[in-house]
């Protein structure tokens, strides 16, 4: 535990330091990694804590994104208000949607969850009810202005999504360490016998991705705000892969694990910019390094973390 | 009376796994149910424990209709299990298994777990505390932070017990506990069934070691192709000719 805390705070403490040393495109990506990362936690909570397949999860980084930015531009929302209602809405979506599917299992779940990210693919592709901007997307989303400081220089950006950040580490955590995520974990394990012990299968799997939509479209709004701009591309099933990946790749359930996949997944590619797009191949093989070598994600999670006042006697 | 059981059928498919079955179970008994493979047992304790919905009859717990009602409630009614194939969470620690036996008696909510309330740290203190009680009353102490899925048969088998304790049910419903235990370890489980009985908790076993189940029993049901054939006390049942018949089978 304190090991791990040190650990994270040097994590951070190079994540403040970071923006003063490189040139802004690497701050963009600094800030899209942390974006990133936060909505691959939030998909670890459905696909590496209670163990569903869900391959859908870029839907719900776009449900926070285009509330933002539809609610900001046609309806002159400040920024910091769109945040509660984008993870109300999407929290609501990830309700309705997971309810009459969540009975299904492992492969069946998720291709019910791709026909989701297709159908909300389509849906802002062709400009439902006016509001989405076709294939185009929106653009002038502005800047959130939190207790009068605008938010709206690069750096600002950067940082406001590493505070995200931390907030969704700390959340996570919080879930990992309580009867929430105990209930998540006994149920990957076997469902069965956390069914005999009172868990409430449908309860918390329901709740597993309201939880996970909520913080993925937390991430969302954000992400309309550092490009000012949302379009569909962004939310389409190839990002869910990427998302489900960083998960699997990483470490399921493990928070270094997740933020290691982001890492290896997303800003690895970056430096190989110039190969263009053979620089995918190169990632492939690493994918299949990695399962084959190890199945469990570079990073795994850790069991058997008990409060000091168990072990002693 | 603790549990009854009133003309339970249940079929799959064609095949009728439990045919017009009734019995009762009275407050801290140790109840016995044994029968030659396939004669329905498993079957019972599934719909006791609301894992199979019979096709017909009741069943009646401390007084509650339970029938068809979902495992997690039937679990909070008080009853708790253990299963013929170990089903522990393999990449969980021992006492985090254990602890899911308390997840009903956890009283944080889900809010209270994502934002830490004072109420979530006295909950999880009071619940990890009696985690530690009930490994420590199993012995399982030098295990506590060992992941389960790499500890040997017959500790699994004792976790398991730990975890249905853990939960401090009124009825423990024990589906073959001895099967793939050394005799050391039989005979400390029958220590411990006893143990349990003492604690005022009703035990339902099934088990194939008939010496233990003889020593065991306060009451045995003898079933077959999924129909009670006999009932009684242990030297009753041993005697019957059914049920010897059932057993050594018939020219």
């Amino acid at each position: 535990m304190k090991k791990n805390f040190i650990w994270y705070v040097v994590f951070f403490a190079i994540a403040i330091v970071y923006p003063h040393f490189v040139n802004p495109s690497w701050v963009d990506i600094g800030t899209t990694f942390a974006l990133y990362s936060v909505v691959a936690l939030s998909q670890d909570i459905v696909l590496g804590k209670a163990g569903m397949f869900d391959m859908g999860h870029a839907a719900f980084f776009g449900i926070g994104a285009y509330t933002a930015a539809i609610l900001n531009t046609a309806y002159n929302i400040p920024i910091i208000y769109t945040i509660p209602i984008a993870i109300i809405l999407s929290a609501l979506f990830g309700i309705i949607i997971s309810w009459p599917i969540i009975h299904l299992r492992g492969d069946y779940l998720l291709v019910a969850t791709i026909g989701f990210n297709i159908i909300f693919y389509q849906a802002l592709q062709n400009n439902v009810f006016g509001i989405t901007g076709g294939p185009n997307g929106i653009f002038g989303v502005s800047t959130p202005v939190i207790f009068g400081i605008n938010i709206a220089s690069q750096r600002a950006i950067y940082y406001f999504a590493w505070f995200i950040l931390l907030i969704t580490m700390l959340i996570i955590y919080n879930i990992d360490k309580s009867k929430l995520g105990r209930a998540f974990h006994y149920l990957r394990e076997s469902e069965l016998a956390a069914e005999s012990f009172g868990v409430n299968k449908r309860f918390y799997k329901v709740l597993a991705f309201a939880l996970g939509a909520a913080v993925a479209s937390l991430a969302g709004v954000v992400f309309a705000v550092q490009y000012a701009a949302v379009s569909p591309e962004t939310f389409n099933f190839t990002q869910s892969v990427l998302f489900f990946t960083i998960v699997i790749v990483g470490g399921p359930s493990s928070i270094p694990g997740v933020l290691l996949g982001a890492f290896v997944m997303f800003v690895i590619p970056q430096f190989f910019r110039e190969f263009a797009t053979a620089r995918y191949f190169v990632f492939g093989i690493a994918m299949i390094l990695t399962m084959i070598l190890r199945p469990q994600g570079i990073w795994p999670a850790k069991f058997g973390k008990l409060p000091k006042y168990i072990k002693e006697s | 009376m603790l549990l009854q059981l009133n003309n339970i059928c249940k079929t799959f498919g064609g095949i009728v796994a439990i045919n017009d079955l009734s019995f009762e179970v009275k407050k801290n008994q140790i109840l016995g149910v044994i029968g030659p493979n396939g004669a329905g047992k498993t079957t019972v304790f599934n719909c006791i424990t609301g894992i199979y919905k019979p096709d017909r009859g009741k069943i009646y717990f401390d007084g509650k209709d339970i029938t068809g009602l979902k495992p997690h409630i039937i679990s909070k009614l008080g009853i708790a299990r253990t299963f013929q194939t170990i089903r522990l969470f393999p990449s969980m620690s021992v006492a985090e298994n254990i602890m899911a036996g308390r997840h009903t008696s956890c009283r944080q909510t889900w809010f209270d777990s994502l934002i830490r309330t004072p109420r979530y740290f006295r909950d999880e203190k009071e619940n990890w505390l009696k985690v530690k009680y009930f490994i420590e009353l199993l012995k399982l102490s030098e295990y506590t932070s060992s992941i389960v899925g790499s500890l040997p048969y017959g500790i699994q088998r004792k976790i398991e017990i730990a975890r249905a304790l853990a939960s401090e049910p009124k009825l423990l419903i024990l589906d073959e506990p001895a099967a793939g235990l050394n005799t050391k370890e039989t005979e400390e489980l029958v220590e411990l069934i006893f143990q349990i009985k003492n604690m005022g908790i009703t035990i339902m076993l099934i088990e194939h070691d008939m010496d233990m189940m003889m020593s065991l029993s306060e009451y045995i049901i003898v079933m077959n192709f999924g129909e009670k054939i006999a009932e009684g006390q242990p030297n009753d049942v041993q005697s019957n000719p059914q049920v010897i018949e059932a057993y050594l089978g018939s020219d």
